[in-house]
């Protein structure tokens, strides 16, 4: 079933639409959940609030690219999760590990504070994404999106884990360069 | 601003470019490929024929170094799911009497895989296959000089059989290079490791053992010891274990991990340094594992295009043999890469799946006869084997 049947099937308020979205993206969205958590039982849980959110946002919206829109929330109820208190004894030493890779790629003395600034920033690295080349642009959020590991990279893109490394460190200075240019400092 | 807030703010990049990266696969280096063939050629003018070159060939290769272990994730043994009930669920289904309609939806459910609409034009031309009713459907064009069927799975694959009686599905996978098929069992409690009746003197073919045991499929099972590449394959390269006897020794060889049949009829893939399972009752050892617990635990280097054999288990329990051919360049067939095998796994949902010993190993079984061509043109039945899985084992 293609997705605008799906999501037609959100608006009909037809509850096959969720068995549907399942067994499309099922799949898709646990190994979102499961990179950032790696815990079986709470990606799970995430998938299933994934659907939930889903029903409850469709209608009044319409997604263009509904795969992104299922990933988008089941990557944000992950790292919600991943942050609670619960679950922060037990967070993946790789996610810690990607993010301090991000900070090579801040302003020194930039600041983000609300929500809205995040917006501005994500919008800036949007752009920026776009200016490099489509290999580059994957690579980047296959790791800081996708919470890929360095190997998983590696293996989707032909490449050896040595290589990636450094292709993403070079980003992450061309990034932090971009984000200075757009004003991303005090 | 720190990393984490670049990651909440990735969040609001365009969702056009996360479906780009989602979706978009970059070919492999072309350097990469041309270093592949440029070496088949060499041996091709090297020794004059095919198969008598490749058929020795050791089909593992070297594992790669690993800075991060692959993680052991076992996690079906903390759930442990009721597969008895599901199992029992499928007899039931066929020994009921119910009506032709409910016989029908049985079947769909049971062979989910298949596209109604092509199944039943099929059905239309060839209503015979309907004369003993849904649960004894049987059709059969898996030989190697059948053509398959009309047939598709909804992922676009030819069904080569279809055997209702013994809870067989056969699938024709293809792609550019490689050819082979895949087989679902949809009962796990069918599935066992058989050795050769002359284990410890000399191996048998999968067909030999397949008709020994009255198996209805079977393919490779055990890796065997092949000092001087011309052994007869009657010696464990490592363990194995046969209806619940051990044989061999664990292997130590670095990276090789043990696939193990449970007597709940469940499939875990562990290290072979790790104590076998006490419910254990089917094992055989090698390596990589390709999936565990749904995603893909292949690391670098797994790139090679070779005849494959895999054994693994779908979400719903269902056995999966898939035999991929290779090395015959001069017919278009090199082979496939364990990444394609796994993808190709994960787009029938399994959940579990290793690597077996592969390159001539590599043969399918079904119904009296071999259904994938051997690498090694002499050896139509595949070689001499210590072991092999055979579904449907009285």
């Amino acid at each position: 079933m293609d997705d605008q049947a799906i999501i037609d099937l959100y608006w009909a308020r037809a509850e096959q639409a969720v068995a549907e979205t399942e067994k499309k993206y099922g799949t898709y969205c646990r190994t979102i959940a499961w990179n950032i958590l790696r815990n079986r039982q709470d990606s799970e849980e995430c998938v299933n609030d994934t659907w939930m959110r889903t029903w409850n946002s469709l209608p009044p919206h319409r997604p263009s690219v509904f795969p992104a829109y299922l990933g988008t929330i089941t990557r944000n109820l992950s790292l919600t999760l991943l942050r609670s208190s619960s679950t922060k004894k037990r967070s993946p030493r790789g996610l810690e590990l990607s993010y301090e890779e991000l900070e090579e790629g801040v302003p020194d003395g930039c600041s983000v504070e609300t929500q809205v600034d995040a917006r501005e920033l994500g919008r800036c690295i949007d752009r920026f994404l776009r200016s490099i080349p489509e290999k580059d642009r994957c690579m980047f959020l296959r790791r800081y999106w996708y919470m890929d590991t360095h190997r998983e990279i590696a293996r989707r893109y032909h490449m050896t884990e040595g290589s990636v490394k450094a292709k993403l460190h070079k980003i992450r200075n061309r990034l932090k360069v971009y984000l200075e240019q757009e004003g991303f400092t005090e | 601003m720190n990393g984490k807030n670049i990651y909440d703010a990735v969040e609001f990049v365009g969702a056009d470019l996360i479906d780009m990266a989602e979706k978009q696969r970059f070919s492999k280096p072309f350097y990469r490929t041309a270093l592949q063939i440029a070496a088949m050629v060499v041996v091709l003018i090297g020794v004059g024929t095919v198969s008598v070159q490749f058929s020795w060939e050791p089909a593992v290769e070297t594992p790669p170094a690993q800075t991060e272990p692959i993680e052991e994730r076992p996690i079906a043994e903390k759930e442990e799911p009721d597969v008895q009930e599901f199992i029992t669920d499928i007899t039931e289904v066929t020994e009921e009497e119910k009506t032709e309609n409910e016989k029908k939806q049985s079947f769909f459910s049971l062979f989910h895989e298949l596209d109604q609409d092509s199944f039943e034009a099929y059905l239309n031309k060839n209503p015979h296959i309907l004369d003993n009713g849904w649960d004894q459907i049987t059709i059969n064009k898996a030989g190697l000089d059948d053509e398959g069927t009309d047939i598709m799975t909804t992922n676009g694959d030819q069904v080569l059989a279809i055997d209702v009686p013994n809870k067989v599905l056969l699938i024709r996978v293809k792609g550019e290079g490689y050819r082979g098929i895949l087989a679902i069992g949809k009962d796990p409690a069918q599935l066992s490791l058989q050795e050769s009746a002359w284990l410890g003197t000399s191996g048998q073919t999968v067909a030999t053992i397949a008709t020994r045991t009255k198996g209805v499929l079977a393919m490779t099972g055990s890796g065997f010891n092949d000092p001087n590449e011309n052994s007869n394959g009657g010696i464990l390269s490592s363990f194995a274990m046969c209806h619940g006897i051990s044989l061999g020794t664990p292997s130590i060889r670095k990276g090789d991990k043990r696939v193990e049949l449970h007597e709940n009829n469940l499939m875990y893939i562990v290290d072979t340094k790790s104590p076998v399972g006490e419910k254990c009752t089917d094992a055989a050892e090698w390596q990589p594992a390709v999936i565990i617990d749904g995603k893909d635990v292949l690391g670098y280097g797994w790139d090679g295009l070779q005849p494959r054999a895999i054994i693994g288990q779908s979400s719903k329990y269902e056995i999966m043999m898939l035999v991929i051919e290779g090395r015959a360049p001069l017919k278009g067939i090199l082979g496939i890469t364990l990444y394609d095998c796994s993808d190709l796994l994960l787009s029938y949902n399994c959940m579990q799946a290793m690597n077996l010993d592969g390159g001539t190993s590599a043969i399918m079984w079904y119904n009296g006869e071999t259904i994938t061509n051997c690498s090694n043109t002499e050896l139509p039945d595949g070689r001499l084997l210590p072991t092999a899985f055979v579904y449907g084992a009285e």
